[in-house]
């Protein structure tokens, strides 16, 4: 490119997704991965937009094959705006309290880009102290290497990570469950696991994923998310391995586990 | 006077943007392939063909450069770019505006409500956007 030069016209026409995909691995070719079978561009968006089930969602959100949108790559890249997407909601439901909880969830991620916005340095600082019984410090700053590669011997963990670095998409509530198993089970600093599913996700988005690691690491909540085997069984039992032979280190009573995550809270003891 | 340009940045991948109708029909819509501001934001391959292949389909004009030396050295005098909270962003828009007319567009509102300060736990935030948000349009 020469000193004047406006940039280099990149290509925007290809003979299928094949071709664009040696395409982009040509020009970065340090990106390592395989591309997501999860596509790209408006029509997709607009075909995940008309596949929307608002009214079944605040029922079945929560379980692995729930009615969730799985719109968060297009609103994460502005392929749809969170009006849209609310106005769709409407489209379904007669009175506006029988889509509630699918609008809610809208105004979660209005409400990071908010707090982005207002507060820049809290995306990858300590917003708050753990509430955990231990200091930052105490925290390992690096992810270990076998929760990069999904290969912790924890059977439902590794399936999650698993889906995530093969699609970059991993519904809700087993990023919470990645989540808590990393910082809490694993005492890594949230930071870490935030950095590595930003990598990952078509969704990663700074606001919505490091504030929502915070909120389970417990510097942004009042107290640490934690969860065990029997509440992973309930909603993903259908999805993933969830015997107790194959997932030991989250097979105990919350009680139990807090006792063991947490051995300095005062309310383990 | 040069024209303009639509800086169609990975915060605001759609032509139906507020910023692109803001600017015109005969705006240009530009995406910036800038390898250096990717690699630090150590995106997998997964994010960069879902990007490539979004701005692709929309037939956006794609120019492979740094962002902030790309957009200046551009014929365009007037530069239009989408609102975002991603700093990168905002420091390109700001230092354009020593050079270029730049003009930043803020998306459809999902609520309408003061932009800050955000409160600091959601349920603050929904006792006051709730009632906007359940409205077609926030209202």
């Amino acid at each position: 490119m020469s000193a004047a030069s406006p940039g280099d016209p990149l290509p925007t026409i290809f003979a299928d997704r094949d071709a664009l995909i040696a395409h982009v691995r040509t020009l970065c070719p340090w990106a390592e991965g395989e591309a997501s079978p999860i596509v790209g561009g408006a029509m997709a968006a607009q075909q995940r937009l008309h596949g929307i089930d608002p009214l079944r969602y605040a029922a079945t959100r929560n379980f692995g094959d729930g009615k969730v949108s799985r719109l968060s790559p297009y609103l994460r890249h502005g392929l749809l705006s969170l009006n849209a997407v609310r106005n769709a909601a409407l489209d379904h439901g007669e009175e506006p309290s029988r889509v509630l909880k699918f609008i809610q969830e809208l105004a979660w991620r209005d409400f990071w880009q908010r707090v982005y916005a207002s507060h820049p340095e809290w995306i990858w600082q300590d917003i708050e102290p753990y509430k955990t019984g231990f200091v930052a410090d105490d925290y390992s700053d690096a992810l270990p290497q076998d929760i990069a590669e999904g290969r912790t011997g924890v059977a439902c963990i590794d399936a999650f990570i698993a889906e995530l670095i093969s699609t970059g998409y991993l519904h809700n509530h087993a990023r919470m469950y990645v989540a808590s198993y990393t910082v809490h089970a694993r005492r890594v600093q949230w930071q870490a696991g935030a950095r590595w599913f930003l990598h990952h996700l078509l969704d990663g988005d700074p606001a919505s994923n490091n504030l929502s690691w915070q909120w389970v690491a417990s510097t942004f909540s009042q107290k640490p998310y934690t969860f065990n085997l029997d509440n992973v069984a309930k909603y993903f039992g259908g999805q993933v391995d969830t015997s107790p032979t194959a997932n030991a280190a989250l097979d105990a009573s919350y009680e139990t586990l807090a006792r063991r995550w947490f051995p300095n809270l005062e309310t383990t003891r | 006077m040069n024209g303009a340009v639509v800086w169609l940045h990975e915060d605001a991948l759609r032509r139906s943007h507020p910023c692109v109708l803001a600017a015109g029909d005969s705006a240009t819509c530009l995406h910036l392939w800038d390898d250096a501001y990717l690699q630090s934001a150590d995106y997998s391959l997964k994010r960069l063909v879902f990007l490539y292949e979004t701005v692709a389909e929309a037939g956006i004009e794609v120019l492979r450069g740094d962002t902030f030396l790309t957009l200046l050295r551009h014929p365009a005098s007037q530069v239009w770019i989408p609102c975002s909270p991603n700093p990168f962003i905002r420091t390109v828009a700001q230092r354009l505006q020593a050079h270029k007319q730049v003009t930043v567009v803020d998306d459809e509102p999902f609520v309408h409500m003061p932009a800050e300060p955000a409160p600091a736990r959601f349920f603050a935030y929904w006792r006051k956007a709730e009632k906007s948000a359940c409205l077609r349009d926030g209202g």
